[in-house]
């Protein structure tokens, strides 16, 4: 008995050791050329990458080992990255001279309900040369959206992103420099505000009111609710925005109460000035069941399921910190098997503070 | 290489049980035992009332059997017994039968054939006699009365206490407080044999009009003060029985009423 | 009393020369510190370079060298995983207390990586404790299934092994669980256990080193026979904030340590734990939190004061009506209608002291500590159930079923103690370690079981002990002979004595051996047989009798066989002239039914540890056997029978294996062979009776008459963890966030040999077709499981 387990344990063991090699992080080469088509009025002084990780990474993705060993891949260009993007070295009369850094850089996929684009995030401080001083212009930022075709391998998607996005820089380029020669316009995504991150945190705290209007049991009954979200937003550079987070959502009814998480809070938002915007939401919830009357209720309905959305008139400054206030409706439908179902309405308030 | 290592897991973990459904079943998986002692007997519970009055007679014995643990399920019930009481002071015999005594009891139990009222410091033995099993024997005291001592009787809000007075032949008291004629709900102590015993008794605020005593013996005490009925598995634990060649207990109750004022 | 006498003049003898002989040579000591964080650092070794004379710093970090001549030295301070520090020291007339030596904590080589210590240095090697295993933060988080909790990592030692299946209690070579001893800086803490989670209250985030002694420990230490666990708790960073953080759906965890003040530092530890599925579906109330407020202030290089406080809490209610109710309306049955199945516990702990460490000259060093630990603990299980029955046979019949059946424990011990003691330097191969305390009890006992009152009672005890030691080091040989005296009660006194001893030879080869006599005046009660699941130590003060003992008798062998890899033996006897135990199955209260027994144990354990390549971790093996007999009691007939947790083989492996500075694969394997169980042979109805109606309801239950007479089958378990840093998604942003040094995730895949079910009891199988001559196994573990976790270090 005891040998047959001992034999079992080392060839698992053995398996482990000739097998983990593979589960330590992969390293995947993607091709980028940088794009010098373009003849281009500026000159790179100088391009450095203040990452702190491998400069050649472009990104990370990760994939799922054996249904469940999650694994990281290493994206890599084949130079460092911060040469393949100031390579432009024309130096053509007149140019002006910039130093460009590289805070933050990533390519990910946006996996929403709605869209799945693939998105580069970058923050790139840029800085101009001006009579032998070094004068900030901003930060170079980037919610880049690019939708290759569905079935694209993920290296070979970040490639296309790369090379479109690299297009669309210099491009944008060519706008800071006549932004920073006649002072006109400020592009979008040049941001002057200081703020030393590449992700928002918010936190919001909301509470609705109201009535079970469609009801597989009854009348229209009250119900109220409390619901607390977290969510990272990346500094804005359009007007409209999507982003999803995570909620926690305590509802009293008049039959049940329900505690229930959420992963996938998806929010689009358009911004109507520097202080106010609209925001839909939505998401779907698998909740806990607390009955108020336990007299005929059976094991399976402790679980409900629920799709709700919230439209809502936000106060939320644009690239600050600060207070958020959001005033709304919301509309929920839950069903708990086999046929109880409800729909519900009411007024939603919520405040919270983005840092 | 890597099928080839999980062909090889997989068929080590397979091959080390036979039948892999009865495995995960974990039938295989049986305790090997070292000492196995199942003895048969007959399992009892005998009390004998003082309280018999008329053609009420509140004594019985209930008689069933033990079973081993493990094997076809059978039933406890075992063929008609031989049940005789014996007085030990007067040596007089009492016969127990199998009766619905007078379609006043529920209850199927071996009960005395004419009167039968024992009495405080009377001593009881009982034979159980089947050809399948041995004899079992047992013998109990019959408990006085619980005497009140009735300085004692302290009440409070919530709480009505007060002393019984100790008797060596009691051993073990279940309390029923009549509270505006509700069907009381029985409070057990174990009782003190050279100290008085103090009852403590939760009211709720409402008013007491008599308490009920009743007294048993030190069999019926040991069957419910020290046997282990806890749910729990594989843990040690002796079978019940205060008698002789069998399990169970052959004990007896006397009753006494005091008046709340 | 004379030998006791002998002993102190002999000791005091050996003083007075060593003060003659070394009248012109003089002594270097002081603490060793961590550079980054100022905490003192255990094990630490330090060498004159002119003359190889070394020293180890102790469990509080200090050192002492003497025998030093006038001149100027070099002294080369060394510990693993810091950078190697030389000092230049000059003594001129008098010995020198060094300010805190810093040592800079050394980049980590990922070929360094390991999760045991094997102290590579020849001076460290020096220790003669012969079971001395320590447990660092390091080995316990690579546990997979230890969920970062030293009771459960240290089940993953040779020797040390689980109770009960669901139950946080252990027990040590043979010993009753309540033989063990659990010190927190020196403080006595009772059932350090959470009731809810089955797990220790102490937070890995705030342990420093883990000493576990499972036989033959030195005469510092009393009170339980059987081992003793001493958890050093880290002082606080006195440079800057630093802190972890472990948010999760189920629990939450926090540390910070940060300076308080010049020369003084705090650290602060809190985790809550709640059961949200049960306390909102099921209507019941779970939750536990602890935590640890530390003070420490360095006042000059002689005066250290450190204030520790630490408290815990569990409310456990699992209240299972509202679930049978969901059950029975779910398949259409009233059955379970007036079933009621509770658990209450109500735990907790508390503990404050105050610390005072003193260096009084180069090779004196004095520890005082003050301190106060109460524990109280309230466990209710009960179950009520009636039903009327049909039998299908007979439809008008109706066989009325009741079972009935609650057991309440209290127990509350508060624990005020005082105590002091000395190291004396006496020259650089003697080192005399004395010293003093002093407690003041009180313990409230008493037990409910089937709702009628079984006893209970208060006593206030002192104990008054005092110890002796004198370690004599020569280049091979190290011997150090004690005696602890203690007086209980003012019984008179009663001496334990000591020795332990160690040969060097050749070729990494090292032979220990160890004697002691041991007495144990508070001990616990077995409720086993009453309680659905024990989880808590029940102590209870010995009254008028005699204390437990347990003799130990240890031979081990040690060979290292690369640096860093190093193979022991040790065998012990571990005899047991006076045990005792409440005899449960026959119950009216609590001192008649204590019984005295005798017991023995004896075995191997075989450990290897150690690191090869990127492979670190330990492999043990042990053969033990352990009985116990009560004579003159109801147990087992006076018979003897085989101990309640005896595990003949065990073999236990845990591994580590650091693919990538980002990427680690660690996995446990244990085999514990079965124990002995007493399976049940019978089946008895049990009668409940009405005196108002003179009726009888009853209930079938299994008894059995002969104790542990069955062997369970073994216990298989294989669990794996993944740890990895976090590069990406919500975790590292959230790390980003309050800009983490370090975040990883953990999985932990649980349970990989689920095809060995781990069977826990049984019941048997009466009736069911087919299975009319098995037992039915009730296991735990069936089914693989997963889990994962978020850590954040800041």
């Amino acid at each position: 008995m005891l040998f047959r387990f001992i034999t079992i344990f080392l060839a698992v063991f053995l398996f482990q050791l000739s097998h983990s090699q593979e589960i330590v992080t992969d390293t995947i080469q993607i091709k980028f050329t940088a794009d010098t088509i373009f003849p281009a009025n500026y000159y790179w002084q100088s391009a450095t990458d203040k990452r702190g990780v491998n400069p050649k990474l472009v990104s990370y993705s990760q994939k799922k080992k054996y249904i469940l060993i999650p694994v990281d891949q290493e994206l890599c260009v084949q130079k460092e990255l911060a040469k393949l993007i100031g390579n432009n070295k024309s130096k053509q009369v007149p140019t002006d001279t910039f130093l460009l850094e590289i805070d933050y850089f990533t390519i990910e996929k946006y996996n929403g309900r709605f869209i799945d684009p693939y998105v580069l995030y970058a923050d790139m401080p840029l800085k101009k040369l001006v009579n032998g001083t070094i004068t900030d212009v901003g930060v170079l930022t980037y919610n880049y959206e690019f939708k290759p075709y569905t079935k694209t391998p993920f290296n070979i998607a970040c490639e296309q992103v790369l090379s479109n996005w690299h297009q669309q820089f210099k491009i944008d380029m060519i706008s800071v420099v006549n932004y920073t020669r006649t002072n006109t316009e400020k592009p979008e995504f040049l941001i002057t505000e200081n703020f030393d991150k590449p992700w928002f945190f918010n936190f919001t705290l909301g509470g609705a009111l109201g009535l079970s209007v469609i009801n597989s049991e009854n009348d229209p009954t009250f119900f109220w609710q409390l619901e607390g979200e977290i969510h990272f937003t990346r500094p804005e550079t359009k007007p409209g925005q999507w982003y999803t987070g995570s909620f926690i959502r305590y509802q009293n009814t008049a039959d049940f109460e329900m505690i229930g998480f959420g992963k996938k809070l998806e929010h689009y938002t358009k911004r109507l000035s520097d202080k106010t915007l609209i925001d839909i939401s939505t998401n779907t919830l698998i909740g806990l069941n607390k009955w108020k009357d336990t007299e005929d209720v059976k094991l399976w309905e402790i679980l409900q399921f629920s799709l709700s959305s919230a439209q809502s008139f936000n106060f939320d400054k644009k690239n600050a910190d600060g207070l958020i206030l959001k005033a709304g409706l919301f509309e929920n439908f839950y069903y708990i098997i086999p046929k109880k179902y409800g729909i519900q309405v009411g007024p939603y308030l919520s405040v919270g503070y983005k840092f | 290489m890597r099928n080839t290592f999980l062909f090889l897991v997989i068929l080590l973990m397979l091959s080390a049980c036979k039948e892999i459904g009865e495995f995960y079943l974990g039938i295989p998986l049986q305790p090997k035992f070292e000492e196995n002692s199942f003895t048969p007997g007959l399992n009892i519970f005998g009390i004998l009332n003082t309280d018999s009055t008329g053609s009420f007679n509140n004594s019985f014995i209930v008689i069933e059997k033990v079973l081993p643990a493990v094997g076809k399920i059978d039933s406890f019930n075992v063929d008609t017994v031989l049940v005789t009481i014996e007085n030990n002071n007067s040596n007089s015999e009492q016969l127990f039968l199998l009766t619905n005594f007078d379609e006043t009891f529920s209850q199927v139990n071996y009960r005395p054939v004419e009167y039968f009222a024992p009495k405080p410091g009377e001593i009881y033995s009982i034979s159980c006699v089947h050809s399948d099993f041995p004899t079992l024997r047992a013998t109990t005291i019959i408990p006085a009365k619980a005497v009140l001592e009735t300085t004692s009787i302290i009440k409070q809000n919530n709480f009505l206490s007060f002393e019984i007075k100790p008797d060596t032949s009691i051993y073990m008291m279940d309390v029923y407080c009549y509270i505006d004629t509700l069907k009381p709900s029985p409070y057990r102590f174990a009782a003190e044999t050279e100290q008085n015993t103090l009852i403590e008794i939760p009211v709720n605020g409402n008013k007491v009009d008599s308490v009920v005593v009743y007294s048993y013996d030190y069999n019926m005490a040991k069957y419910y003060l020290t046997s282990n009925t806890s749910l729990n598995f594989n843990k040690y634990r002796n079978s019940y029985s205060t008698v002789e060649n069998g399990y169970g207990v052959f004990g007896s109750i006397n009753k006494n009423c005091f008046k709340i004022k | 009393m004379t030998r006791i006498l002998k002993y102190i003049l002999l000791g005091l003898t050996l003083l007075f020369l060593e003060k003659v002989l070394s009248a012109q040579v003089y002594s270097i000591s002081g603490y060793v510190t961590d550079a980054e964080t100022r905490e003192t650092l255990i094990g630490a070794t330090l060498q004159l370079k002119e003359n190889n004379r070394a020293a180890v710093t102790d469990k509080f970090g200090f050192f002492s060298l003497t025998g030093i001549k006038k001149g100027n030295y070099i002294l080369i301070v060394n510990h693993l995983g810091y950078q190697t520090k030389e000092l230049k020291i000059a003594i001129e007339n008098k010995g020198i207390i060094l300010k805190e030596i810093n040592l800079i904590p050394a980049q980590v080589n990922l070929d360094e990586v390991s999760i045991v210590a094997v102290k590579t240095d020849k001076v460290a090697d020096k220790s003669i404790e012969t079971s001395h295993i320590e447990l660092t933060p390091q080995m316990i988080r690579s546990i997979p299934t230890a969920g970062n909790d030293v009771f459960a990592a240290a089940k993953y030692l040779p020797g040390i092994d689980r109770t009960e299946p669901f139950s946080p209690l252990y027990t040590v070579r043979g010993g009753d669980p309540g033989e063990n001893g659990v010190m927190l800086d020196g403080v006595m803490i009772y059932n350090p256990y959470h009731s809810s989670i089955g797990s220790g209250i102490f937070n890995t985030m705030i342990i420093k080193n883990v000493d576990l002694l499972v036989g033959g420990f030195g005469a510092e230490y009393g009170g339980r026979n059987s081992s003793f666990m001493y958890i050093s708790s880290k002082d606080g960073n006195s440079n800057e904030l630093h802190g972890e953080i472990e948010p999760s759906t189920f629990h939450s965890k926090l540390f910070l340590e940060f300076p308080a003040g010049k020369n003084a530092s705090m650290m602060v530890a809190a985790r809550y734990f709640y059961d949200l599925p049960f306390n909102f579906i099921f209507q019941s109330e779970n939750y536990f939190y602890d935590y640890n407020v530390s003070y420490t202030n360095r006042l000059g290089d002689r005066h250290r004061i450190t204030l520790k406080y630490f408290e815990s809490k569990d409310l456990t209610g699992y209240n299972f009506n509202t679930f049978y109710k969901y059950v029975g309306n779910s398949i259409n049955t009233n059955l379970y209608d007036d079933f009621i199945l509770e658990q209450r516990n109500n735990w907790k702990n508390r503990s404050a002291t105050a610390i005072h460490k003193f260096v009084l000259s180069p090779r004196i060093f004095i520890r005082n500590q003050l301190y106060y630990s109460h524990h109280r603990s309230n466990n209710y299980s009960g179950l009520d159930f009636t039903i009327k029955y049909t039998e299908k046979d007979h439809p008008g019949d109706t066989i009325p079923l009741r079972l009935f059946t609650s057991t309440l424990l209290n127990s509350e011990i508060s624990d005020a103690c005082v105590k002091s003691s000395i190291t004396f330097k006496i020259s650089n191969s003697n080192e005399l370690h004395a010293g003093i305390e002093y407690n003041e009890y009180n313990f409230h006992n008493s037990i409910r079981m089937n709702d009628v009152n079984s006893g209970s009672f208060n006593r206030n005890p002192s104990l008054l002990a005092a110890f002796i030691e004198d370690k004599f080091t020569t280049k091979y040989f190290t011997i150090r002979p004690g005696i602890r005296i203690t007086n209980y009660e003012n019984q008179g006194w009663l001496y334990e004595p000591r020795v332990n001893a160690s040969l060097s030879l050749p070729k990494g080869l090292k032979i220990k051996a160890a004697y002691g006599e041991y007495l144990q005046y508070i001990i616990s009660m077995n409720t086993n047989e009453i309680e659905m699941s024990q989880i808590v130590d029940y102590y209870y003060p010995l009254w008028q009798l005699n204390p437990s003992k347990s003799v130990h008798y240890i031979l081990g062998v040690e060979k290292k066989l690369t640096p860093s890899l190093i193979v022991s033996v040790d065998g012990y006897y571990k005899e047991m002239p006076v045990v005792y135990a409440f005899d449960m199955n026959n119950y009216f209260g609590f001192t008649n039914n204590l019984q005295k027994g005798i017991g023995d144990a004896y075995g191997i354990e075989v450990l290897v540890e150690g690191k090869h390549n990127k492979i670190s971790g330990w492999l043990s093996y042990s053969f033990a056997k352990s009985s116990r007999q009560y004579p003159n009691s109801q147990i087992n007939d006076g018979e003897k029978f085989s101990f309640d947790y005896n595990r003949p083989h065990t073999l236990k492996a845990v591994t580590n294996y650091q693919l990538t500075s980002n990427f680690s694969l660690s996995g446990s394997f244990t085999y514990l062979s079965g124990t002995k169980r007493s399976i049940e042979t019978t089946t008895q109805n049990y009668f409940y009776y009405d005196p108002i109606t003179n009726e009888t309801m009853s209930f079938p239950l299994w008894t059995t008459n002969d104790k542990n007479s069955a062997k369970m089958p073994p216990l298989v378990n294989l669990d794996l963890a993944i740890k990895k840093k976090l590069l990406r998604g919500f975790g590292k942003q959230l790390a980003d966030l309050i800009h983490a040094d370090e975040s990883y995730a953990t999985i932990t895949i649980r349970n990989l040999l689920f095809f060995y079910r781990n069977v826990e009891m049984y019941f048997p199988g009466t009736g069911i077709q087919g299975y009319e001559d098995k037992y039915i196994p009730i296991g735990s573990n069936y089914i693989p499981s997963v889990g994962a976790s978020y850590t954040l270090k800041f």
